[in-house]
């Protein structure tokens, strides 16, 4: 069942009306049977799979906590690694890395046959694997108490809004709002409200729109034209990647408020950055901050010394990479943004400048001075360099799900050579229109995301412009065709 | 007070211009043709047939449409008063959804005048939603004393030029095309409420196979079909055969009018490409050669239930046809011989004997037999199914000659 879907619309009533009927325990065993057919809804047995992380995970953590023997206690967190790891791998990477092995194999001049899975991919499996395992890592860490009550930990690895596509809400910080009655606060229903209405507008209008841009660029073996439309075709992907995911994520927090519940945020103003670091602070913040808290860290960080750090960064991003899907395309995205993020801390090693605390470009727009006119002006033109290298990296990422009939190197090759093509093609492209109204649009989402944040302090007025013109576009420019989200195959 | 003053002078200006308008409207109308009316007839490309009237409509509607802009804002005004009390959190999004419904009242009534439709069309792209509406329109106000339309699929639209029509047949009759792309039998039927507010003498349609052999698709029902239809599609089994979204596509639009809008103005605010990649990677997707394509397409034709059910809502687009007392010109037409070769004789066959069957039972069908019109080779067709531009004026011409005496019989036959 997808946001998207007239069904999900309906399921969505059933169980808010029951839910605002409910005590605390039946709310959760509601939301709980309301999650699981959420999710069985694309196929039963993916519940199957749901079910056994989560009590595996559940009985793993309540090992860890009785066990005092630190040997046991790693060996019992191993065991869920291991085990959570496992069937990632099995359902979502060992056809990629048989197939990557005998190329490599072949390539020596050794012939080996790997068998090859039939297999369909859980929606949502990589998502839900991280949310258990910081769990346990938590809890091993000493950071998280064990949950005794099962419900709760089921409740909080199935919660429907966050289950499929993020954000990777930490134990510690939901677990607890299952554990504890909520207070359902009419501002923060507002709030939620909001967030949906925008949710969908960033979906239907702004991503499903481009997708057919999209769509049709990437439909072909190569570059679809020379010169400057290979760059619309790339910008197109960039804000529908954003409009997808970030929608995405706004239905599940605004569902999450009007539950009572509250989501971390994963997406700021990531367009509109100037370096990698801040990329990766303002673009699927729940997962950065994961690898950074669960890979980066636990790999040594930066105290390590100089090479150790490097080395961390680009494993860390490769994995990264990985994540998002099995595939070479994925690997080597993760590889740009890994290289990204060691030459920009190559250059503040070098020049002694931390340009990490450089104000978002909103404080920096806002002087009056000649000086400030002029910082603004660099952030602009800084944030305006920094979105094209992002967008190089997006190319990557986009031929990474081409169908298996195109050749992704030939794809990406050709791409760069339009893009890089000097000079540039004259006239004005009939792409440049949808891609100007709708890249605004979401521009403006990303300027204004505190405030969108905190609907319920508006003004009235501008709460109902705002509330007749979500409603409007979703409505009025809006594509209904079932387009599943993106990130639902990761 | 700044507020009323506001309304105060808005309601005075447009009180202003209504009796302006009553006053003088047809003068205004007058010097306005008289200044533009080539220009109007040049750009509504065969459909505009006189000026100042249709300048005289236009004024009206703006007036009209101007007039329901006031009364949505005085409706807030009396929102505002309601809730003001009693709502403390949500008044806001109170407001913004009574806004959203009469932003919908509002294109109500904005799809009914053709000062909405023009202003969405682009002159680029496709725009069947805009064109059909639009055609429409202006043949309701049309003065001339008979009027015929050509309905169909797109091989309707490419097969008859309709400026040519009303160029050869004179002063006293005038044709317009409400054709959509993809039309079939349950299509017609749909499009029957549409077209009888156009009240036309005459209709006419060119006929093929793919009225109703081709398997549930629906080019119309997300944009005619209405929560009143709902017991005669169950009545006729078509739920059945068509896919729950468009039939929800449609619902939705009938109780939404943005919502059916979506495209047209999609198309108005990001331009053309957004509709038109879809046609080319639909069109790219196609097999280069014709005959491999029509090997494939022909393999859609089939005898069905879906046929007996597409046949049926033809002959009663026809019978209501003949309740309104309008004759129908059924020109029975085929395909790029490309595809006729590879499609099943019997579904040509099963076809004839609907339409002679309909042509015994309703008096007002004239039906002209393929054989009676101008042949058709493979040189003629720009594809499987649509007719070059040259084809199209040779066929055109035929039929204006052909028309007269085919009006008399229909004539006859009453």
């Amino acid at each position: 069942m997808s946001f998207n879907s007239l069904v999900f619309l309906v399921f969505l009533a059933i169980v808010l009306t029951a839910y605002y009927r409910l005590q605390h325990r039946g709310q959760n065993i509601l939301l709980l049977i309301a999650s699981y057919v959420f999710y069985g809804w694309w196929n039963w047995r993916f519940v199957v799979l749901l079910l056994f992380t989560t009590f595996f995970d559940y009985w793993c953590a309540r090992w860890i906590e009785r066990e005092p023997h630190p040997t046991k206690r790693r060996l019992f967190l191993s065991f869920s690694m291991i085990v959570n790891l496992g069937i990632l791998s099995i359902f979502k990477y060992f056809n990629f890395f048989a197939g990557s092995l005998e190329h490599v194999l072949t390539f020596f001049g050794m012939k080996a046959t790997f068998p090859v899975l039939h297999v369909i991919l859980p929606i949502g499996i990589s998502f839900y694997t991280f949310l258990s395992m910081s769990y346990t890592i938590d809890v091993y860490r000493g950071e998280l108490k064990a949950t005794r009550n099962p419900l709760d930990f089921m409740l909080y690895v199935a919660f429907f809004p966050h289950l499929v596509a993020g954000p990777i809400v930490r134990a510690s910080f939901l677990l607890p709002q299952c554990q504890r009655p909520r207070v359902i606060n009419p501002a923060e229903v507002l709030n939620g409200i909001w967030l949906i209405l925008m949710g969908y507008v960033k979906k239907v209008v702004i991503a499903d729109r481009l997708a057919g841009i999209v769509g049709w660029g990437f439909g072909q073996p190569t570059a679809p034209f020379p010169d400057a439309n290979a760059w619309l075709v790339i910008y197109a992907f960039a804000f529908q990647i954003y409009g997808d995911f970030s929608g995405y994520t706004d239905i599940a927090r605004g569902l999450a408020k009007l539950m009572g519940f509250e989501f971390v945020r994963n997406f700021k103003a990531p367009y509109l950055v100037t370096n990698p670091s801040d990329f990766w602070r303002n673009w699927h913040i729940s997962l950065s901050t994961w690898l950074r808290d669960y890979l980066y860290i636990p790999l040594g960080g930066n105290r390590r010394g100089t090479g150790r750090t490097y080395a961390n960064l680009m494993i860390t991003m490769l994995l990264g990479g990985l994540w998002h899907g099995a595939g070479t395309a994925f690997l080597f995205w993760g590889l740009y943004h890994g290289t990204l993020l060691a030459i920009h801390r190559a250059w503040q090693s070098l020049t002694g400048r931390d340009t990490r605390h450089l104000p978002p470009l909103k404080e920096a727009a806002g002087g009056q001075t000649r000086s400030q006119s002029g910082r603004r002006a660099k952030h602009f033109l800084f944030a305006l360099l920094f979105f094209h290298i992002t967008c190089v990296g997006w190319l990557l990422f986009r031929a990474g799900s081409l169908p298996p009939k195109f050749d992704q190197v030939q794809m990406i090759l050709s791409y760069l050579r339009a893009m890089f093509h000097w000079p540039l093609a004259a006239g004005v492209s009939p792409l440049t229109q949808p891609i100007i109204v709708l890249g605004a649009l979401a521009l403006f989402f990303q300027w204004q995301y505190e405030k969108m944040d905190h609907f319920s302090a508006w003004k009235t007025r501008w709460q109902a412009v705002a509330t007749a013109l979500a409603l409007a576009a979703i409505t009025g420019l809006g594509v209904f065709d079932g387009m599943q989200f993106i990130y639902f195959q990761f | 007070m700044r507020r009323h003053r506001f309304y105060l002078i808005a309601v005075v200006c447009l009180l202003t211009s209504w009796a302006g308008y009553v006053l003088a409207g047809r003068l205004v109308a007058q010097v306005v043709a008289g200044r533009f009316g080539s220009v109007l007839i040049r750009l509504g490309q065969g459909n505009v047939s006189n000026p100042i009237p249709f300048v005289q409509h236009r004024l009206r509607e703006a007036l009209w449409l101007a007039t329901l802009v006031l009364l949505w804002i005085a409706a807030h005004g009396l929102l505002d008063r309601l809730i003001r009390a009693r709502i403390k959190y949500s008044r806001g999004v109170v407001h913004g959804v009574a806004g959203f419904v009469c932003l919908n009242l509002w294109i109500y009534a904005a799809s009914n005048t053709a000062l909405f439709w023009g202003a969405m069309g682009i002159g680029a792209g496709i725009q069947l939603q805009m064109q059909f509406h639009f055609k429409r329109i202006l043949l309701e106000e049309n003065p001339m004393s008979r009027r015929a339309i050509l309905v169909g699929s797109s091989q309707t639209r490419a097969q008859i030029n309709e400026e040519l029509l009303n160029q050869r047949l004179g002063t006293n009759f005038w044709t317009a095309k409400l054709t959509y792309a993809g039309v079939q039998g349950y299509d017609l039927l749909l499009m029957e409420r549409q077209i009888r507010r156009a009240n036309p003498q005459v209709v006419i349609c060119y006929v093929t196979e793919g009225y109703f052999y081709i398997g549930p698709t629906s080019a119309t029902l997300p944009y005619f079909f209405q929560f009143r239809d709902v017991p005669d599609g169950w009545r006729r089994g078509g739920f059945r055969y068509f896919l729950g979204k468009y039939i929800f596509a449609g619902l939705f639009g009938d109780l939404l009018p943005l919502f059916r809008c979506r495209e047209v103005l999609a198309q108005r605010l990001f331009g053309p490409a957004i509709i038109n990649l879809k046609q080319l990677q639909y069109d790219s997707s196609l097999q280069s050669d014709l005959e491999a394509r029509a090997r494939e397409n022909a393999a859609a034709f089939h005898l069905s239930g879906v046929s007996d059910f597409e046949k049926q809502a033809f002959e009663d687009f026809v019978a209501r046809c003949q309740q309104a007392n309008r004759q129908v010109i059924l020109l029975v037409g085929g395909y790029n011989p490309i595809l006729a070769r590879q499609i099943d004789p019997a579904i040509r066959a099963d076809m004839m004997r609907f339409l002679d069957r309909l042509k015994s039972r309703y008096s007002r069908v004239v039906l002209v037999p393929q054989g009676d019109l101008p042949e058709q080779t493979p040189a003629d067709y720009e594809d499987l199914t649509h007719v070059n531009r040259d084809m199209q004026r040779r066929f055109s011409a035929d039929l204006a000659d052909r028309l007269p005496k085919l009006l008399s019989q229909g004539q006859d036959a009453r």
